[in-house]
């Protein structure tokens, strides 16, 4: 029978229940959203760099392994030095330019011939490579999202590029563009980002870095073969409590929703729990209503609800009990009175008149009752 | 949960002079309750005392804010006194923790109010068959047919209260209340939101518990005509009660 209650309960307002799941299952979606797309994004940009060819990356002094990030750029000299040890086939200098204006997304400004060296260059959808200062290379993937086509002008930095080529995407980035461009437009002249380094066998590999890490201390060089596995969460200082700190907002929020849903209804539904306990329900202490909104004439003559007495002190000192604050004021309106008072001015006349009855009523009672 | 039973002297029951007397089901002594909001004190009862005896039909008449809701929800175990005793069937209510009253409640009294309170999302026979499992006994149908079919509400049952007339809410509420053989009815102005021709076949229901089922019925009425109907009118002002207790 309770469980009828609570369930008809339930459908009597189909929009909330349904509002209240929906809530629980958004914020429940939100999370998995937030840690999906997360990784999703990690792994994608890790797939890019991996595919780029290259056997090492250099980043300057205490980098993050998100490189889209990364700090002050380092002199491009660096990367003439790390071209002159043993073992290194290309060295290819990129600055990489973040565009949070519009979609979020990081712009190469690469060197085409370096690049190619390292890389053994892109596969060409459309177009060609970059030749004028304003060429822009774009991937398949982004040219199909933002709509563009070889041969369109295309607004990114506050800067009207060309679009030269499209190319097979997975090469570290979605747009390029040259280097010398963008150092200008970033006010970096002679600085890259990242260094990517080819070496002559993917063997020397470890005796390159070993050899970079001895030329350039302090300096971060990562392989670039096991990008992908690098790539988590955990290992990306302050990511894993980025989706610590977003998973428990979304709680939190989803917590206050559902505390905020439940309340309501308790406070909607405080007479039927005045019922209930008038029914000798046993209502747990923090609902306990006294006998509040079962008297018709309080309720209605009680101002507002808002300034309920709450914990309204009793002569002997104790609070009386009106757990929840739900008690209504008793303040009430003088027409009401009036209106009753009338009524039993009458009643008092008649009685006044009749008198005498009330006595013999009881009298033949008492009669009956032996 | 042990109920704490206070056994009233016989000597104090004198109910009348001379005979046999018989044990008053409900009683007060010196019954005081008293508001307290903000700074000011509202003493809504000041010291209370009446009897009523098992089968007697009582109406509580007296002008609004005179305490007889209060009364009523002291007498039933919903408010708490501040002062006195509430003896009912012998168990003084005031001695009684929350819970313990409310254990008590169950099986000695049934409300019924002015705005008949039922849970508007059940029906009929659910609002009835509710206070059945409250009471702990489950759904009992031959009990359940008696009453509805006294009341007149058979044919009502599988409504929503909001498809039912007012006069039939209050009905359904009273067979809630006294579905469970409370021993004794309270009312808290049942007639009060009714027109006067269902005013009166609740008050002849009323009655009719009264008289074929011996049922106790304690009303609060601002209808003098209602009184008509009650073996016993009393009289409340200013928290006192000024007539109708039983002189010895
Ligand atoms: N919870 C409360 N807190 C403070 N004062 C209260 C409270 N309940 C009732 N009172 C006051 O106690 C007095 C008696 O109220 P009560 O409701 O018992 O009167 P009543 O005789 O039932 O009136 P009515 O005929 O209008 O229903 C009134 O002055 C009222 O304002
Ligand atoms: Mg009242």
């Amino acid at each position: 029978m309770m469980g009828e209650l609570i369930l008809r309960n339930l459908l009597h307002r189909p929009m909330r229940t349904l509002i209240g799941a929906m809530g629980v299952a958004v914020e429940v979606a939100l999370v998995i959203l937030i840690v999906g797309l997360t990784s999703g994004l990690l792994t994608e940009t890790a797939k890019r760099i991996e595919g780029i060819g290259a056997d090492i990356m250099l980043q300057p002094p205490a980098a993050s392994i998100i490189i889209n990030f990364s700090g002050s750029p380092m002199p491009i000299k660096i990367g003439e030095k790390v071209g002159e040890l043993k073992y290194v086939q290309a060295v290819a200098p990129a600055l990489l330019q973040f565009n949070s204006s519009g979609a979020v997304e990081t712009i190469w400004g690469i060197d085409k011939d370096s690049f190619r060296a390292v890389s053994g260059g892109f596969v060409f959808i459309a177009g060609h490579d970059m030749e004028g200062p304003d060429d822009l290379l774009v991937d398949d993937w982004a040219a199909k999202a933002k709509n563009l086509k070889v041969g369109d002008t295309f607004n990114v930095l506050n800067h009207d590029w060309h679009i030269a080529g499209i190319v097979e995407h997975g090469k570290g980035a979605r747009l390029f563009v040259p280097l010398t461009t963008l150092q200008e437009l970033s006010a970096a002249r002679d600085k890259a980002s990242i260094f990517l380094v080819k070496c002559t066998r993917p063997e020397h590999t470890d005796d390159v870095m070993e050899e970079m890490r001895h030329l350039l201390p302090n300096y971060t060089v990562r392989p670039l073969k096991d990008f992908l596995s690098l790539m988590t969460s955990t290992n990306i200082p302050g990511l894993q409590s980025f989706i610590n700190a977003m998973i428990a907002l979304a709680v939190c929020i989803g917590l206050l929703v559902i505390f905020l849903t439940m309340y309501t209804s308790v406070i909607e539904r405080t007479r039927d729990i005045g019922v209930l306990k008038s029914l000798s329900l046993e209502i747990p202490h923090a609902l306990d209503l006294d006998y509040a909104g079962l008297d018709f004439q309080r309720r209605h003559d009680c101002a507002g609800r808002g300034d309920a007495g709450r914990n309204l002190p009793s002569v002997d000192g104790q609070p009386e009990r009106r757990g929840g604050g739900f008690v209504l004021r008793l303040s009430r309106k003088e027409t009401a009175r009036q209106g009753v008072t009338k009524e039993y001015r009458i009643a008092e006349e008649r009685r006044v008149a009749e008198s005498g009855k009330d006595g013999s009523q009881v009298a033949a009672k008492r009669d009956r009752l032996q | 949960m042990a109920i704490a039973v206070t056994i009233t002297e016989p000597a104090e029951s004198r109910i009348l002079q001379g005979k046999t007397s018989v044990e008053p089901i409900l009683r007060t002594e010196n019954l005081w309750k008293l508001y307290r909001a903000g700074k000011v004190e509202v003493p809504a009862l000041r010291g209370v005392n009446f009897e009523v005896l098992p089968g007697e039909s009582v109406a509580v008449m007296g002008p609004s804010g005179c305490g007889k809701s209060s009364l009523l929800y002291v007498i039933g175990g919903l408010a708490q006194a501040t002062r006195g005793k509430v003896l009912v069937d012998g168990n003084d209510l005031t001695a009684l923790s929350d819970s313990a009253r409310t254990k008590l409640r169950r099986s000695k009294i049934g409300f019924v109010f002015q705005r008949f309170n039922l849970l508007p999302t059940l029906t009929a026979k659910g609002n009835i068959a509710i206070a059945q499992f409250i009471h702990g006994d489950g759904f009992d149908p031959h009990r359940f047919d008696v009453v509805t079919q006294m009341l007149g509400l058979a044919g009502r049952l599988q409504h929503k209260p909001s498809e039912l007339s007012g006069g039939e809410q209050q009905r359904v509420a009273i067979a809630r209340a006294i579905i469970n053989e409370p021993k004794i009815l309270l009312a808290d102005e049942p007639t009060g939101n009714l027109d006067s021709k269902n005013s009166e076949i609740v008050l002849q229901m009323l009655r009719q518990l009264n008289k074929e089922l011996g049922q106790t019925v304690v009303m609060i009425t601002h209808n003098p005509e209602a009184t008509t109907y009650f073996d016993r009118v009393m009289h409340m002002r200013d928290g006192v009660i000024v007539d109708g207790v039983p002189a010895d």
